[in-house]
């Protein structure tokens, strides 16, 4: 008998043995416990907590709606007017000119204003039309040796305004005329 | 259930023989599960509980760890049963399901790090009391033992051998079907069996020394 023939007849002994290890009886246990587990509602996990449809109902009376309309109508309507050109800064002299708002363009002028401190590192212009803020309105220090220019679009009509200067505040000394803030000191008051 | 008994009562008759089985039964059972009725898984769990439960307890050595990987294999099924494309191919929910049974056994190898750890006297526990064979005692006695240096022989292979070797000569698959579970060529089994074998072989000789 050649090698490769016995090991063929060992090959087949060992497959008829191994194939006595078929008979298994599973436990009687099994069947039920697969299918109570079968019927326990499986744990959902996150991704597919937030990824399932779902169904939202929303109910509202005419009142309701009717009153949730004008709401939405007043808030379109202030958020148009906020919208309304503010200042438009440019302070280099040699600059481009700030774009003109294209809206109101007959109630808009190009202002622009000017201090000459020597020494002083920030100047900031506040005023009626910008809600007196003394942070965002800066004037560029223009020819690098204390000439502060601002250009403005302003709406016509009369403003109050002040320079801050490093955090002081202190009023335009060329304003053309000047006006009581009702706390003991004035206002520059321009008129367009 | 009336109807549900009807259907169970020969599957569960044929679970030696689950060769004999129709595609089309199969994917009725399968499409009712998946309409809401896991009822109807009952007769594939009866049906398959055999194999299922052989294949882990060769792979695993223990009859306690084969009937939870049985139980999760049969649970993970039906809760993937959506991504089970059948086909009609004959034998097609068989060969899925050992697929994840094998997974299963093999993520409990793992995670217990039991290779090298053959439980020889727990694999074949109360076999006789549901032997069908009318041999003598003897003839018993020799069986058990022969089933017992088999199954220690089994768990010194690696998992690599053991598998082919359960699926190939303990279950009598073919190479076709161990193919798509083991996601394996035909000629890569065919090898790995050889070898499996020739490893066997060595260690029933260690065990009967």
């Amino acid at each position: 008998m050649s090698e490769c023939d016995r090991q063929a007849r060992q090959d087949d002994e060992l497959t008829a043995r191994l194939a006595g290890l078929r008979e298994v009886t599973p436990p009687p246990s099994l069947v039920p416990a697969v299918m109570q587990r079968i019927a326990e509602p499986a744990p959902i996990s996150l991704w597919a907590w937030l990824r399932r449809p779902r169904r939202f109902e929303f109910r509202m009376s005419p009142l309701a709606l009717g009153g949730l309309a004008m709401a939405g109508l007043l808030l379109v309507a202030l958020l148009a007017r906020d919208r309304r050109p503010g200042p438009v800064v440019s302070g280099r002299p040699n600059a481009a000119l700030p774009v003109k708002p294209a809206e109101h363009e007959a109630e808009v002028v190009l202002v622009r204003f000017v201090l000459v401190t020597s020494g002083a590192q920030r100047v900031a212009l506040a005023g009626d039309f910008n809600g007196w803020d003394p942070v965002h309105t800066l004037l560029e220090n223009a020819d690098g040796r204390g000439t502060f220019a601002a250009n403005l679009w302003l709406p016509r009509g009369a403003h109050e305004y002040m320079f801050v200067v490093d955090g002081q505040w202190m009023p335009d000394p060329a304003a053309p005329a000047r006006i009581p803030d009702g706390f003991g000191h004035t206002n520059s008051l321009l008129r367009l | 259930m009336t109807g549900d008994a009807s259907v169970a009562m020969p599957i569960e008759s044929a679970t030696l023989c689950s060769g004999a089985i129709r595609p089309d039964e199969e994917q009725a059972l399968i499409d009712r599960c998946l309409a809401g009725d896991p009822e109807a898984f009952r007769p594939l769990v009866q049906r398959y509980q055999r194999v299922t439960f052989s294949v882990a307890l060769r792979m695993l050595g223990s009859r306690a760890d084969a009937e939870d990987v049985a139980q999760q294999a049969f649970a993970d099924a039906y809760a993937a049963l959506e991504h089970f494309h059948g086909e009609g191919r004959s034998r097609a929910f068989y060969t899925w399901l050992l697929r994840i049974a094998i997974n299963r056994a093999k993520d409990m190898l793992k995670s217990k790090k039991r290779t090298e750890e053959p439980l020889l006297a727990e694999a074949d526990a109360g076999q006789a009391l549901f032997a069908h064979d009318p041999g003598s005692p003897e003839a018993h006695a020799g069986q058990a033992e022969d089933r017992r240096r088999l199954q220690a022989a089994l768990l010194t292979l690696p998992p690599k051998y053991r598998e082919v070797l359960v699926l190939k000569d303990v279950e009598g698959l073919a190479y076709e079907e161990i193919g798509p579970i083991l996601r394996l060529p035909v000629t890569t089994l065919k090898i790995r069996v050889v070898r499996a074998r020739a490893r066997m072989r060595a260690a029933l000789g260690e065990v009967r020394r």
